[in-house]
């Protein structure tokens, strides 16, 4: 039955513009929610019927294709604008990247959906709530499935922006705003630096179309030709980089995505663990071709990969709130990622992308029905015990705990697995210690947060239990985290990784028992009371604040940006250029005024213009 | 009698029609479909021509481009039709006239657009002028009404007298008064060539005063504010379109850009315009009165266009873009314009910016609708005034105009500071003394506001479908 | 035969007199009348012109010329009785209340 229905799958012929629906559903329905107040069932029906429906097409594209490693498709609306050289087509193309891409957004999105059907449902701003998310769902399609980088910028931004109003989403607290702020400021950044680099790679290919930029990049910096387009490749990427930094949190632009989880935990699940944070993998992932062109730059990726993964780890083994632990955590699982992807195997860390996608996902749904159930609490510190009041959580949370922490036969096992070896492919050997120390902390900072909330006394008694659609939600979840063993065959057609050199015992095994012997120190840990309770020694106090900071880096850029701008504003309070702008605004006022005298509302003076006008220009005549 | 005279006729028998009607019984209503039914029958008329090959006659010219920019001229005709009954019930005057003055301004413009001959153009030009004094003076119980009228036909008369005089000059240099026979003669002219300048500089006198630009400028404003509502926007649109595109087609088949001086004169125009327009809105309120000024620094840009053609170096352009900039940003800013002239009009108690405080909690989309014009006026990205900028400042830059440039991006900067005060303004939290109470919304009225963020957003956003209409469209 | 500048300076001459006249003086009227000589002269012009040529085409402009003075003032004595009647005045610096 099933082979049946699979050989028939691969013969089914679907229609490319079917493709185009994927990111307008959501999208129309993000309009409707947006001018139109319909009753409370409509708009769940909205909201969440509409992403499904994207969700179903983005499967049968997934059954359609099934087995084939090389395709592509496309579909578009035409022609977007058109000015000289400048050729932009609002079209999508839909390859094994972009596929894999579009059916964890749809389909984690769906079921992120529908648990937030549960979470939100007595708050008063549910359709608002959902508007944004749709919208940020049709935002996040478009940026995978664009054809041009123009498009791609385009739904880039938008995630942007949805990003910054789910986190400020409960505005009437002023810090969800900062923290909002935050956000949109600090990958801002990143962006300006991205959009040079588009610039820049328009004005040295003369496209924007990603294919059509892949193959003129090849033509025009390939391998041997002078050292100056080399360096230009290399400027393109690192300014590419910039964008995908500060989009990823990582090192440098890493520390707004803890204070992102001011959202409501879906968001943080869908917009902050799953997808737009990995849209700076995506980016890179898709630039495959651009980026091989510059042995520098990706070693750049790699570098902040390693860098941002230690930092981030770190910072996760010492905080309190759940929300905080997982927020580190994703820093840190992206920076596998960027490690994976400096290394040259674009294709492990889509599949990484991919697992941890469900996994995260997963975690922080099942951390969002924690939060639901006793009280709206985050410190990790006043739940425990909590195991056997909210079962479906535990086993879920469980699940993804292991998973993150990659104990052998999860998900996260096989794709971290990966990117190990591929790091000793590419002959990085310093580089794979820092990813399995890393993977060692990963895996004790996940056992701390599991021990810490789910064992011991409990101290406080659940006063809500999750509701049924949330439950749902978890227990799909549970299954790809588990499962999702294989990566998408049409990923490694599409970026072929480096020759397996084949490992040594001590590099194919020490992977496999590093997390477990992390989790059993953290046990014994656990079992001594060790965690929650007061450090002796000052020393270690003061690295413990310095981790629970995230190393800092606020009171860093506080003091290296912040600070000396705010001083230069305040002794340039009455400077040069301020003063020009208030001459400006007095001459503009005194241009008004004069101008303004000559509207005396006399006929005859009126007339005199038009005669003025005929004699000076022929005065002029005259004088020349 | 060929098919393109076709729209001229059924605007005549239009006009025709409702005089008979007029004259044996009035009725508003009658009058109102009569009109509404000419203006459907000549742009169905108009619309069989698109694309049809054209013809050039002695008096008449219809290219490619022309039956396009007639058709433009009918639609902003029609959508202040649109809203007249309403606007006319409200207003206390006999109201069968206005129409029969409308139909005639609008065959007037018509002739215009298409003139090729100074016989032709004058025609028409007189012919929208003088029904115009009427539709100015249409109160002219009121005060302002009479003064906006009496101020209208001097200047107007003494404009057309000025433009007169330069055809008669011109006629006297080169002997024809077609405009296809105007470069054909060249410079081998009975008089002295700076008589031939002269006499240009005649004409463009009385198309700067239609085009409200610097120094001529100064009655726009008092006229909007004095004029009826539609009466002004039909001024702003109908009047500008028209006397422009004559200005574009002498100029360029007449290649006055071979006058350096004229040249000089134009860019001296256009900078002052820029720059003077901008100024005068800067901290006006009256909400007329600001439009009459961001007119005036909108037709300032768009004297770029006339330039074009003067300068040597074309980078990398088709001769066919600047034809394509051109129309695309009048079209932006017809539109646009006309759209922000329905919003008042929905709302006729509002005459200062005052007025407009709180407008958003009260009337959201009204208010949303005059937000996304005021944008589109002041050239936001993704609003069709965007692109009609962009593309004008891209051909400016492909030609080298760096002056122009700099006081369109000072202009810009400094007419940004009222359109936003606009904006806000409405987005203010009601202060109670602002009365919205009289506001009824009428289906027509909504329908339009639709129509008309249709067409900011979509084409803001999707400026190709547009462009390459008018690219095919050009090419002819 | 009067040679074509003179003509030319006579038509301008009698043009500026009209400019002068509608620039300076007040009275409504005395405009209209000014815009008249305005209007004479660039019709003196076409005549000269079409005699000078040998074509009819001036002729013609100076038939329509004729028709829109006509019609000029027209609408112009109309709305001259409507001033008189509400500002029992033609002085149309009475008539500056639209200003700023």
């Amino acid at each position: 039955m099933l082979t049946n229905f699979l050989s028939y799958g691969v013969d089914m012929q679907i229609p490319d513009s079917l493709l185009m629906l994927i990111p307008l559903l959501p999208f129309v329905s993000s309009l409707i929610l947006i001018f139109v107040n319909p009753p409370k069932k409509i708009v769940t029906l909205l909201g969440v019927g509409s992403v499904g429906c994207a969700a179903l097409i983005a499967l049968l594209f997934n059954i359609s294709l099934w087995g084939q490693t090389d395709y592509v498709i496309k579909a578009g609306f035409g022609n977007w604008m058109t000015i000289d050289k400048l050729v932009i087509n609002f079209d999508f193309y839909l390859d094994a990247l972009s596929l894999v891409m579009i059916s964890i957004i749809t389909g984690v999105g769906f079921f992120i959906h529908l648990y937030s059907t549960g979470f939100m449902d007595e708050d008063t701003d549910y359709r608002r709530y959902f508007a944004y998310l749709n919208m940020f769902v049709s935002a996040m399609l478009v940026l995978v499935l664009a054809d041009n980088m123009l498009l791609l910028y385009l739904g880039w931004e938008g995630v942007g922006l949805c990003s910054y109003l789910l986190i400020g989403f409960w505005y009437k607290n002023r810090d969800n705003n900062m923290a909002a702020n935050k956000a949109f400021l600090m990958t801002r950044i990143g962006d300006t630096g991205m959009a040079i680099g588009l610039f820049l790679l328009f004005y040295q290919l003369g496209t924007l179309n990603i294919q059509d930029m892949q193959t003129q990049a090849v033509a025009v910096w390939a391998p041997g030709s002078d050292l100056q387009g080399n360096s230009m490749a290399t400027l393109c990427c690192l300014l590419l980089l910039a964008g995908a930094v500060g989009k990823s949190a990582q090192l440098p632009l890493q520390n707004w995505l803890p204070d992102a989880m001011a959202g409501p935990t879906p968001v943080s699940a869908l917009i902050h663990a799953a997808t737009m944070v990995t849209a700076g993998v995506y980016l890179i992932a898709r630039n495959t071709q651009l980026f091989q062109l510059s042995p520098d730059a990706m070693f750049v990726v790699a570098l902040v990969g390693t860098c941002t993964l230690l930092l981030a780890a770190t910072a996760a083994m010492v905080q309190n709130d759940v929300k905080r632990i997982l927020a580190y955590s994703t820093i840190s699982q992206i920076g596998y990622m960027f490690l994976a992807l400096g290394v040259g195997a674009g294709s492990v860390a889509v599949f990484h992308l991919m697992t941890h996608a469900f996994f995260k996902a997963l975690l922080f749904l099942s951390a969002g029905a924690l939060i639901y159930s006793v009280h709206h609490e985050h410190n990790i510190f006043k739940m425990g015990g909590l195991l056997k009041k909210l079962p479906v959580v535990a086993a879920s949370f469980a699940v993804g705990c292991a998973a993150l922490a990659s104990l052998p036969f999860t998900s996260g096992f096989f794709s971290k697995e990966s990117i190990l070896e591929k790091i000793v492919d590419s002959g990085h050997t310093e580089l794979w210690w820092a990813a399995v120390i890393g993977a060692f902390i990963t895996a004790f900072y996940s056992g701390r947060l599991f021990f810490v909330v789910f064992l011991g006394k409990m101290q406080q008694e659940p006063n809500h239990t999750p509701t049924k659609t949330m439950h749902i939600a978890l227990l799909v979840l549970i299954v790809p985290s588990i499962f999702a063993w294989m990566q998408p065959q049409g990923l490694i057609a599409l970026m072929p990784g480096l020759p397996s050199k084949g490992l040594s015992d001590l590099q194919h095994w020490l992977p496999i028992f590093t997390p477990i012997a992390a989790l059993m120190l953290a046990f014994g840990l656990y079992r001594a009371n060790f965690f929650g309770s007061e450090l002796k020694s000052p020393a270690l106090q003061s690295i413990h604040q310095l981790l629970k900071s995230g190393w800092g880096f606020d009171f860093i850029y506080h003091h290296l940006f912040v600070l000396p701008f705010k001083w230069l504003c305040h002794i340039n309070r009455n400077d040069i250029i301020d003063l020009f702008y208030r001459r400006l605004e007095d001459t503009a006022r005194l241009m008004h005024g004069f101008v303004t005298g000559f509207q005396n509302g006399r006929l005859r003076s009126y007339s005199a213009s038009l005669v003025l006008f005929c004699v000076l220009a022929i005065s002029w005549v005259v004088l020349k | 009698m060929s098919l393109h005279y076709l729209p001229a006729i059924v605007l005549i028998i239009t006009v025709l029609l409702s005089l008979t009607s007029l004259s044996l019984k009035r009725h508003h209503g009658i009058a109102y479909l009569i009109c509404g039914g000419g203006l459907l029958l000549t742009m169905l008329s108009l619309f069989m021509q698109i694309g049809k090959t054209g013809t050039t006659s002695e008096l008449f010219v219809f290219d490619a481009i022309t039956p396009f920019l007639s058709l433009i001229l009918l639609i902003v005709v029609s959508m202040i039709w649109v809203q007249l009954y309403q606007w006319l019930e409200a207003l206390d005057e006999r109201k069968e006239e206005y129409y029969l003055l409308l139909l005639l301004a609008t065959l007037g413009s018509l002739i215009m657009v298409a003139s090729n001959h100074f016989t032709s153009f004058f025609l028409g030009l007189e012919l929208m002028s003088l029904s115009f004094v009427g539709l100015v003076a249409y109160s002219g119980r009121e005060f302002k009404g009479q003064e906006a009228g009496v101020k209208y036909l001097i200047l107007s008369a003494v404009a057309s007298a000025l433009m007169l005089m330069g055809m008669a000059i011109l006629y006297l240099q080169y002997g024809t008064l077609s405009f296809n026979d105007l470069s054909m003669q060249g410079a081998s002219g009975t008089l002295p060539s700076w008589v031939t300048v002269t006499g240009i500089i005649f004409i463009l006198g009385g198309m700067f005063f239609k085009l409200s630009l610097v120094p001529c400028h100064l009655w726009v404003a008092d006229l909007f504010e004095g004029a009826p509502l539609a009466t002004s926007a039909l001024l702003a649109t109908l009047s500008k379109l028209a006397a422009f595109v004559v200005l574009w087609r002498i100029f360029s088949l007449g290649e006055w850009h071979t006058h350096a001086v004229i040249v000089d004169i134009v860019a001296a125009v256009a900078i002052a315009s820029m720059l003077v327009g901008n100024f005068l809105g800067l901290l006006q309120n009256n909400l007329l009165r600001l439009l009459a000024y961001s007119s005036i620094a909108h037709f300032g840009y768009l004297l770029i266009i006339l330039l074009l053609a003067a300068s040597p170096t074309t980078a990398f352009l088709t001769s066919t873009f600047s034809t394509e900039a051109v129309v695309f940003y009048l079209v932006a800013y017809l539109f646009t314009l006309v759209g922000v002239f329905s919003v008042l009009m929905q709302m006729p108690q509002i005459k200062t910016q005052q007025d407009l405080t709180g407008l958003f909690w009260h009337k959201p989309t009204l208010a949303i609708t005059l937000a996304l014009l005021m944008l589109s006026l002041a050239g936001i990205p993704l609003t069709i005034g965007f692109m009609g900028k962009f593309y004008l400042v891209m051909t400016a830059v492909n030609h080298q105009m760096w002056w122009l440039l700099s006081a369109l991006v000072i202009g810009s900067v400094i007419g940004l500071f009222y359109y936003l005060r606009v904006i806000m303004m409405m987005i203010k939290a009601p202060d109670g003394e602002s009365d919205f109470s009289g506001l009824t919304m009428t289906t027509n009225g909504q329908l339009l506001n639709y129509l008309i963020i249709f067409l900011v957003i979509g084409f803001g956003t999707f400026p190709a479908a547009f462009s390459q209409l008018i690219e095919t469209l050009s090419r002819g | 035969m009067i040679s074509i500048h003179w003509l030319l300076f006579l038509s301008l001459a009698l043009f500026s007199i009209g400019v002068y006249g509608v620039v300076a003086r007040r009275n409504l009227l005395f405009i209209l009348l000014s815009l008249e000589i305005m209007l004479n002269a660039v019709v003196l012009l076409f005549i000269a012109g079409s005699s000078f040529h040998g074509n009819p085409d001036g002729q013609i402009m100076y038939l329509l010329i004729l028709t829109l003075a006509a019609s000029e003032v027209a609408v112009g004595l109309g709305l001259v009785i409507h001033m008189y009647r509400q500002h029992h005045t033609l002085d149309v610096d009475k008539l500056s209340q639209l200003r700023g």
